[in-house]
């Protein structure tokens, strides 16, 4: 059994409506516990209706998901499921709660009914976790955007969650607050064994998963390692992608005759691949 | 021009009044507001004059801080003093064209204006030393025994709580869409009452879809962190009454007595 | 002609206790005809700097001159010229599109003209031809309500709604932030051609020294409410020590490009766009492989 099961996963919103619209089609893909998957595409490719599948937040209209083997359509499992998938949405404004940081931290854990003493722990856990210990007291509007992601991230954590979500959570962060959020979730992911699943239409972010998977209207088009999927780069463009720089550079010069690998991903691989391709 | 607005009126401090149990806070400014009103003579009210000064001095808090919060109500006090002074049949001291002052007008036009003052300044005190956040706990904890005939109070706490995480966030959200709509020429300034309310339809469009699409996020991201209602629910902060309370409570009860007293002798 | 801003000073909520100086002693030109793009960590001023440049906010001392224009002039006479100078400076805000609210496209692109008193034939004309700059066909999307479009169109229609004004400035904060790398590709492009064939003077803040190096031929650095530097990107990236101090990073080509030099391989440093870069190399690997 592995940790997320989705199986022809298909949602219609408005279902017999005028407005009908297929979100997603057909899906099944599997992700193992402790594995980091980062899911492409452009907007509108069915990412976040998938994501939003994944604990229960939407139900499928066909097929189905499972995590850790419960099914997201049974009503009595659905908060073991949200408590073992925490999410990490868009916009770092829109999803904190309470006034103060520590307070917010603990609501996860106030809804699941812990003891005081345990909520505080598992708050002070998670604030350290994610490096926002000493904002504990701060209001959330007096931080930057890659803080309040982090407070959102440790209050997944505060609930012992088994798996993060990242539903384009730093697509509103300048690049500092990118690589804070990056650089904590990719920590507890090597750490704690974090499931890590990433939606992203930033590149790099996804060089760095183990697996790849791409939408595209509503489907499934491409799964695969990070050097497998880049390695078509004129395919991703024509999904309305990009690649890593290092990836186009190395497919435009193998296209001009230089005699490089294919498995090129970040600038340290290109690096070397041109240092030993010139030392010959 | 949006950024002058404060939340509130916290003013942070360490004193007794700041520490105290905020349910025990409200629940005596309650009891002291019906004091007031029951207790109408001059010697009761020179001592809760005196005890208000004290507790202000207590607090920390500039006495210039606590006067200023008078200020939107000065009209008030005066207007009602000024009614006062009139309509009360009694010892002649002067008269104002064909209107007598009496003496009895005097001492229950000052009575009631004093009354007012107590009322607003006490009533300020709480909310100048106890945050939105721990009000808004301790009356969701105060109403909590009328959920049995069907009051929300948690719903009502939640609601009370959200408001006042977004209010910063809407403030500066205002701000942005005025600057984005003057740009485009926009005039919020000139102009008729009406056509500066027309006017306000480009900010308020915006500022309502905006409101509209957080809360929706909101819902989310709630539901997503397991949020379903007040039942099963704990809290990381527990209220629990300390010795201060207890203390604070004593001295209350005593003080309350003496005044009780003192009226009714 | 240009935009100039001399010895401008800014406060931030003086007289409270947050009082900051969000802009200290800022002096700089923009040409007209240039692509100006300014950089620098968040909090740096940048914002506060572009809400200068078409009276938004005022300083507290200095001017902001536009086309000779004192545009907080306070005298009466002054007022109105104030008032022209700052119709030509357009301003696109970050996430533009959350200020739309009219119930068609066509009438929330004509709220800038409307405003500017322009007669209806005239104002037609030109959502006509904001919408053909954005690359909004008139006739599919005039009637259209601005809230059933994606959310990159609905970027454009805003974009729109400013370019409809006739502003000789265009002014964009962060105008890419948020969309997908086609969106934004498409975007950028666009702004490129209102440069090109509009003959509009471009300011654009980004975070993505890509897209600096790409575009813009003066590159002005911010940091701490100071203006660092003022120069071509090409000249800025070249001075390590300066960008680390401001927290801006090379583009990433330079960073590969100077890694391989190191490594021995006789590349062209002075490469600031992947396609530069990419010729350095062809030529390098040309020479020695096969």
């Amino acid at each position: 059994m592995s940790f997320i099961e989705a199986e022809n996963l298909t949602h219609i919103y408005g279902q017999g409506t005028e407005q009908e619209f297929t979100a997603l089609q057909d899906v099944s893909f599997h992700i193992e516990a402790g594995e980091f998957v980062a899911i492409l595409g452009a907007n509108g490719s069915g990412k976040s209706t998938l994501a939003r599948h994944l604990n229960g937040l939407l139900l499928p209209t066909g097929g189905a998901c499972r995590i850790a083997g419960l099914d997201t359509r049974s009503p009595q499992d659905i908060w073991q499921i949200r408590r073992q998938v925490g999410m990490v949405f868009q916009n770092p404004d829109n999803q904190l709660i309470a006034g103060v940081v520590e307070d917010d931290v603990a609501f996860g854990p106030e809804n699941l009914g812990m003891e005081p003493a345990k909520i505080r722990q598992q708050v002070e856990m998670a604030l350290q976790a994610v490096g926002m210990a000493e904002f504990r007291k701060f209001a959330p509007h007096l931080l930057s955007g890659g803080q309040k992601q982090r407070v959102a991230i440790a209050g997944a954590l505060a609930m012992d969650t088994k798996c993060l979500i990242l539903d384009e959570a730093t697509a509103m962060l300048d690049p500092q607050g990118r690589r804070e959020v990056m650089d904590t979730v990719e920590r507890l992911h090597r750490e704690r064994g974090l499931t890590l699943l990433c939606i992203t239409h930033f590149m790099d972010e996804a060089a760095r998963a183990d697996r790849v998977l791409v939408m595209e209207h509503g489907r499934l088009v491409q799964q695969g390692t990070p050097a497998e999927v880049f390695a078509d780069a004129p395919k991703l463009h024509k999904l309305g992608l990009a690649v890593p720089l290092a990836v186009e550079l190395a497919w435009n010069l193998r296209q001009s005759g230089v005699d490089l690998p294919r498995d090129i991903l970040s600038n340290d691989d290109l690096v070397a691949a041109l240092e030993a391709c010139y030392v010959h | 021009m949006l950024n002058n607005i404060m939340i509130g009126q916290y003013f942070p401090g360490d004193s007794f009044l700041h520490r105290m149990d905020a349910r025990v806070k409200i629940l005596l400014l309650l009891i002291l507001l019906i004091e007031v009103f029951v207790f109408t003579s001059a010697p009761v009210y020179g001592a809760l004059i005196v005890l208000t000064f004290l507790l202000i001095l207590c607090s920390g808090v500039p006495l210039r801080m606590v006067l200023r919060s008078l200020k939107p109500l000065w009209w008030i006090i005066i207007f009602t003093f000024v009614l006062h002074l009139f309509s009360h049949p009694g010892r002649e001291l002067c008269r104002v064209w064909q209107f007598a002052i009496t003496q009895e007008g005097v001492e229950q036009g000052t009575l009631i204006s004093v009354r007012l003052m107590l009322l607003i300044i006490l009533s300020t005190l709480l909310t100048f030393t106890t945050s939105p956040l721990k009000l808004t706990d301790a009356l969701e904890s105060l109403l909590s025994p009328f959920k049995k005939v069907g009051l929300p109070a948690h719903e009502l706490a939640m609601m009370m709580t959200i408001a006042l995480r977004f209010i910063p966030t809407l403030i500066s959200e205002t701000d942005k869409i005025m600057k984005a709509q003057q740009s485009r020429g926009a005039d919020f300034v000139t102009g008729s009452v009406l056509a500066r309310l027309k006017n306000m339809v480009p900010i308020l469009v915006p500022l309502f879809l905006s409101a509209f699409r957080r809360a929706d996020d909101l819902a989310m991201a709630m539901e997503a962190r397991c949020y379903r209602g007040g039942a099963g629910r704990t809290r990381m902060k527990e209220m629990k009454l300390a010795r201060l309370d207890y203390i604070a409570m004593c001295i209350f009860a005593l003080l309350s007595m003496g005044l009780g007293v003192s009226f009714y002798r | 002609m240009s935009i100039e801003l001399k010895t401008v000073k800014y406060i931030y909520m003086p007289k409270t206790p947050y009082e900051r100086v969000a802009l200290d002693d800022v002096s700089l030109t923009i040409e007209e005809g240039s692509f100006t793009a300014i950089a620098g960590h968040t909090g740096s001023g940048k914002s506060t700097l572009v809400q200068h440049l078409n009276g938004l906010l005022s300083p507290v001392a200095g001017e902001v001159i536009v086309d000779g224009i004192d545009i907080n002039a306070k005298d009466k006479a002054g007022k109105i010229k104030a008032w022209h100078a700052r119709q030509q400076v357009g301003m696109v805000f970050q996430y533009a599109e959350t200020q739309l609210f009219e119930e068609t496209i066509a009438q929330d692109i004509a709220f800038g003209p409307r405003n500017q008193g322009l007669e209806d034939a005239e104002i037609e004309e030109r959502v006509r031809q904001a919408m053909e700059m954005v690359g909004l066909d008139y006739h599919k999307f005039k009637d259209m309500s601005p809230f059933a479009l994606s959310g990159g169109q609905m970027r454009r229609v805003a974009m729109a709604g400013v370019l409809a004004m006739r502003p000789k400035y265009l002014v964009l904060d962060e105008p890419a932030a948020g969309l997908d790398p086609r969106g934004r590709e498409e975007l950028m492009a666009e702004i490129q051609r209102l440069h090109k064939k509009g003959k509009l003077t471009i300011v654009f803040v980004s975070h993505s020294m890509e897209d600096i190096a790409k575009m813009a031929d003066q590159m002005l650095v911010m940091q701490g409410g100071k203006l660092r530097a003022a120069a071509s990107p090409a000249e800025i990236f070249a001075q390590a020590g300066l960008l680390q101090e401001t927290g801006l990073e090379q583009p990433q080509i330079m960073q590969v490009l100077a890694r391989l030099k190191q490594a021995g391989l006789p590349v062209d440093t002075r490469a600031i766009t992947p396609e530069a870069g990419l010729r350095s190399l062809r030529e390098v690997f040309n020479i020695h492989v096969k």
